[in-house]
């Protein structure tokens, strides 16, 4: 096997700092909490000599202004404004930081707060395109592209509300078994197809919960990750793409399709080597349409991969969102960027927090984000192995 | 007490609602490539060009995909809920987001106009041909 572009480099420390529906205080509120807990992972507070961080509600402030309030002196800083790709960015422009000797221990977070009237804000300000051509049509927020992106999905491919509906009580199975969910009561097909409508094909289930919250992880060199004792894994490879199939006129194909081979080339591994595997589920569609582009299925079957594969993180073949996803947990503004990752660190490092994969020890991870007029932007997609002992 | 529809207020947001026409589409045009622009932009999607004159411009299309929206952000929707939003694929090759009803049909042929005024502000899915099918 040919060696990795990120040969040497570790993700270590997986952090979730637990989510809320509401809160009042900053998103350093919760950059903070799950910064205190990077710390408490290598002891020392001033070893963190980088950081990244996502977040779509700390404006004023950004990335610099949290260098003071959280009273670090650093070498490197990035912000990455990406939604649901970031976490795997992140890794990446860490992973070049270290590289290129820029820094030696950086921290990636991601993370939100979910302030009264909060979420509408984001909405109606999301870009230019959002507040000129999307925003006043309705202002269904995310919802507005996604109802379309959905409906024509299902007139395409075939997939039905059911389908949708088996992917959500899986993934609400799972969200049973993970203490940082929001929504842990089992989801009956009954509750799916019955909840209230919210725009086009989708339905309340369909939909993700803003909420506030954090995830993150340290990228270090392997070596030093020794030292300190932690447990760790590789990223095999990680690949990002922005503005795939602009042409296609409703989108279908998120862009992981361009990125896969190269994605499965430099990891030497395939799709089947994948002990789990984690989308960004923003709604279930989303999550489909990855499971193809990423080789899980042929195009247009996922829907038939959901009624044939028992995806819960203890069935047999393809554990799906092993923590519950966003459908589940709530979605914490940009740590939803961060959640596959995290919890894939944990499922490959055997740290799950009760919803362990049996035996895992690689896992595919993929964003998407970034809906700036009708459709997502961002892509991006990550193979993690677990450094455990064989 | 009345709500009021949510509008662009920046200065693109301005000039797009000042060309708004309940019969005729009017957008910004590249002039040096000649290439439609929407969104309105600054700056040409093709060739970066920065003179992007508000010209007439065919309005037929082909409904492309169609969604009623129960839910809103805001008040003056939710208020006017069901919201049918209806995506339009001009001939031309762009994709305008704009407010339909209840009688559009996927891959219907149809025309795009305008309004804006206090009450109502946006693209909306006409009838073709000024209101005459043909």
């Amino acid at each position: 096997m040919t060696a990795s572009q990120y040969d040497g480099i570790v993700i270590t420390a997986p952090v979730s700092v637990p989510y809320q529906q509401k809160s009042d205080t900053g998103a350093q509120t919760f950059i903070g909490a799950a910064l205190a807990q990077l710390i408490k992972a290598i002891e020392k507070k001033d070893d963190i000599d980088g950081l990244a961080v996502s977040s779509l509600t700390l404006a004023p402030d950004s990335a610099v202004t949290l260098t003071e309030y959280f009273g670090l002196t650093l070498r490197w800083l990035e912000q990455v404004p990406l939604g649901g790709a970031s976490g795997v960015v992140a890794f990446r422009r860490a992973a070049s930081a270290i590289k290129f000797g820029d820094a030696e221990i950086i921290a990636c977070i991601g993370g939100d707060t979910a302030k009264p009237g909060g979420f509408r804000e984001i909405a109606a300000n999301f870009s230019t395109f959002t507040q000129l051509a999307s925003y006043p049509y309705g202002a269904a927020g995310p919802n507005g592209p996604f109802s379309l992106i959905t409906q024509h999905y299902m007139d395409r491919f075939g997939a039905t509300r059911e389908d949708f509906g088996r992917l959500c009580m899986a993934q609400r199975y799972n969200a049973a078994h993970y203490p940082h969910a929001l929504f842990r009561d089992p989801l009956t097909m009954d509750d799916y197809l019955s909840a209230r409508p919210i725009a086009g094909p989708l339905h309340l289930y369909d939909c993700v919960m803003p909420c506030a919250g954090a995830e993150a992880f340290l990228v270090m060199s392997a070596g030093r990750a020794r030292r300190l004792g932690l447990q760790f894994a590789t990223v095999l490879a990680a690949e990002e793409i922005y503005n795939a199939h602009s042409s296609d006129e409703i989108q279908y194909r998120l862009g992981h399709d361009l990125i896969r081979d190269k994605l499965y080339k430099d990891a030497g591994l395939g799709p089947d080597d994948m002990n789990l595997v984690q989308t960004y589920d923003d709604y279930p569609v989303i999550a489909m349409m990855q499971l193809e582009d990423l080789g899980f299925c042929e195009k247009g079957e996922a829907a038939q991969l959901i009624r044939d594969t028992d995806t819960r993180f203890d069935g047999d073949r393809l554990p799906h969102n092993t923590s519950g996803g966003q459908l589940s947990c709530g979605q914490a503004g940009a740590a939803g960027g961060f959640l596959g990752f995290v919890e894939a660190l944990r499922q490959v490092t055997g740290q799950a927090l009760g919803n362990q994969v049996e035996n895992a020890r690689t896992a595919c991870v993929s964003g998407y984000g970034m809906v700036n007029y009708d459709r997502g932007l961002a892509a991006s997609a990550a193979i993690l192995k677990g450094a455990r002992a064989s | 007490m009345t709500t009021t529809p949510p509008r662009p207020q920046s200065p693109l947001g301005v000039e797009l609602a000042k060309h708004m026409q309940a019969d005729k589409l009017i957008l910004q045009v590249c002039a040096d490539c000649g290439a439609v622009q929407y969104p309105p932009r600054e700056r040409c999607l093709q060739c970066l060009g920065d003179a992007l004159p508000w010209r007439e411009i065919e309005n037929q299309g082909r409904v492309i995909a169609l969604s009623e929206l129960h839910h809103s952000l805001e008040p003056f929707f939710q208020d006017h809920a069901p919201v049918t939003l209806a995506s339009v694929r001009l001939d031309c090759g762009i994709t305008i987001l704009a407010f339909g009803d209840g009688t559009l049909r996927l891959n219907q042929r149809t025309a795009i106009g305008g309004e804006s005024s206090l009450t109502r502000f946006g693209f909306r899915v006409a009838p073709l041909g000024g209101g005459k099918e043909r």
